[in-house]
């Protein structure tokens, strides 16, 4: 069931993100081609001016549309018209999260792709008619094909890997943070989005106070810059403080799906 | 399937308590319903009708009582059995009519989609319009047909005929009518009983979040003399 509530939650959100990724990855390479043809006239000037506004305001259109469809495939689509849908289906409710929280997790790391691939095609477009560019790429792979890694080398790409991984749980615990919140703010009578925000900073404030707590009583206040400093130095003690923040991330985003899932459970009042 | 399924009531609702704040909606509601009946659950507006309809199905949560729906409270398991049609439209907007098809074809083991794309044509909706392009009316026929094209074991209609012209309230009965299968309970709740008085088997009355009557169609007017329709003016009288 959990597959066909993804197959049914990427439908619904394909066709927008494919548009926009689509309109941004064409005035990225727009954008590239023409910065070699600017300047023979005013036109055409005129036109990459406006192949490249409308690619930095994409970029930004297509963070702003992942998030708020973030917050409303879930809110709209569990607690709106479509929870009538949703909640009458033959699924539990940890598969309806799982579904909303999986599709989120793809859309956005997509949405970073996207981002960086287009800045990039942009980059390489400009740079295509230049002399000597290809055999510039070709210098590229060549001496990618020959990289031999050392041990530290690995040792920095464990390392980058548990940094992705780190984001990873941390997306997810932000995502189910967001789905408490919706929920809670369900609980109430009126004015539903507004209490979800209250309790969004509510709960944010009470994390915060709790980690700082915590980091007293450990008497460690290793933060990011600790684990970042770490990297060639003493890579052992940023593993582990790698491996703590994730174990916390962890905890904390099994917090928020219990508590979504009691929500879903056994205070769902679809109004 | 176990014993305790085969012998035990398709609906059974016990001291069903629901408040909205400090509005008490049911209060200590009973209602038992068994197989193969056509069950009309009538009460003017603000009865309760729909709230007792949405915890059947798992959209909202009882302060106090029980609902079994074959034996089990309303879980993923019953939403199997249970084929609900809300009184507003569901589907989104994105959707195309052939999509909330292959959807419910997807989630549901007892979806006829060749009976579902044949009722589609005599009312001539193209499976492939978008759901956005459909006037509301056919919008709701299109949810009704998604809804009886499943073989449930209960049915749960909330107002199927409330807000449409009469031609089409004809419709929407005789879809009803022809498309249950005869073992399931169709559980129809309205308040427009002339037009359905004459399919229901049983008549449930709700007043003030209780049931006040629960018979036989054909009991009642040999009891009281009069039709269904007669007896709810009379009681539900302003």
């Amino acid at each position: 069931m959990l597959r066909k509530l993804l197959k049914y939650e990427f439908r619904s959100t394909g066709r927008t993100y494919g548009l926009i990724y689509l309109v941004t990855v064409l005035l990225a390479v727009a954008t590239g081609l023409l910065s070699h043809l600017e300047s023979l006239s005013n036109i055409i000037d005129l036109i990459f001016n406006l192949t490249s506004a409308g690619f930095t305001i994409m970029v930004f259109v297509i963070f702003v549309v992942t998030v708020v469809l973030n917050l409303t495939r879930y809110g709209r689509g569990l607690y709106g018209d479509e929870g009538y849908l949703m909640h009458t289906l033959p699924v539990s409710p940890w598969q309806l999260i799982a579904s909303k929280l999986i599709t989120s997790i793809v859309w956005t790391i997509a949405t970073l792709a996207v981002a960086l691939v287009s800045l990039l095609v942009m980059i390489l477009g400009s740079e295509l008619f230049r002399p000597g560019f290809w055999e510039g790429v070709g210098r590229f792979f060549q001496a990618l094909m020959q990289i031999h890694l050392s041990a530290s080398d690995w040792n920095t790409i464990g390392l980058l890997a548990m940094f992705c991984l780190l984001w990873l749980l941390f997306l997810a615990g932000a995502l189910l943070q967001i789905y408490l919140c919706i929920g809670l703010g369900h609980l109430t009578s009126r004015h539903h989005a507004a209490w979800s925000v209250l309790f969004y900073f509510g709960i944010n404030v009470a994390m915060s106070w709790f980690q700082t707590f915590l980091a007293d009583m450990s008497g460690n206040a290793a933060g990011l810059g600790t684990m970042v400093a770490g990297l060639g130095e003493n890579s052992m003690l940023t593993y582990g403080l790698l491996a703590r923040a994730c174990l916390f991330e962890i905890l904390w985003a099994a917090v928020y799906w219990a508590g979504t899932q009691l929500l879903l459970t056994k205070k769902l009042n679809l109004n | 399937m176990s014993e305790s399924t085969v012998s035990c009531p398709i609906l059974d609702c016990r001291g069903v308590h629901k408040r909205y704040g400090k509005t008490e909606v049911l209060r200590g509601l009973d209602l038992t319903l068994n197989g193969g009946k056509i069950v009309g659950l009538l009460g003017p507006n603000g009865a309760g009708k729909t709230t007792l309809i949405k915890i059947i199905c798992g959209l909202l949560t009882c302060n106090g009582g029980e609902v079994l729906v074959n034996g089990k409270a309303p879980c993923a398991e019953t939403k199997a059995l249970v084929s609900y049609l809300p009184e507003r439209t569901y589907l989104g907007d994105w959707m195309k009519v052939r999509d909330a098809l292959r959807l419910f074809r997807d989630f549901y083991a007892d979806f006829d989609y060749d009976r579902a794309m044949d009722m589609l044509a005599r009312l001539n909706v193209d499976p492939t319009a978008a759901f956005k392009t459909l006037s509301k009316g056919t919008r709701e026929k299109v949810q009704l047909v998604l809804v009886m094209s499943r073989r449930a074991k209960l049915y749960v209609l909330d107002e199927p005929i409330g807000g449409v012209d009469p031609a089409a309230r004809e419709f929407i009965l005789s879809t009803i009518l022809t498309n249950y299968a005869e073992d399931s309970t169709l559980l129809i709740s309205t308040h427009l009983i002339a037009d359905i008085e004459s399919v229901l088997d049983e008549a449930v009355f709700l007043k003030d979040g209780q049931i006040v009557l629960h018979d036989t169609v054909d009991s009642i007017r040999q009891s009281k003399g009069k039709s269904v329709d007669e007896l709810f003016r009379e009681v539900f009288k302003c």
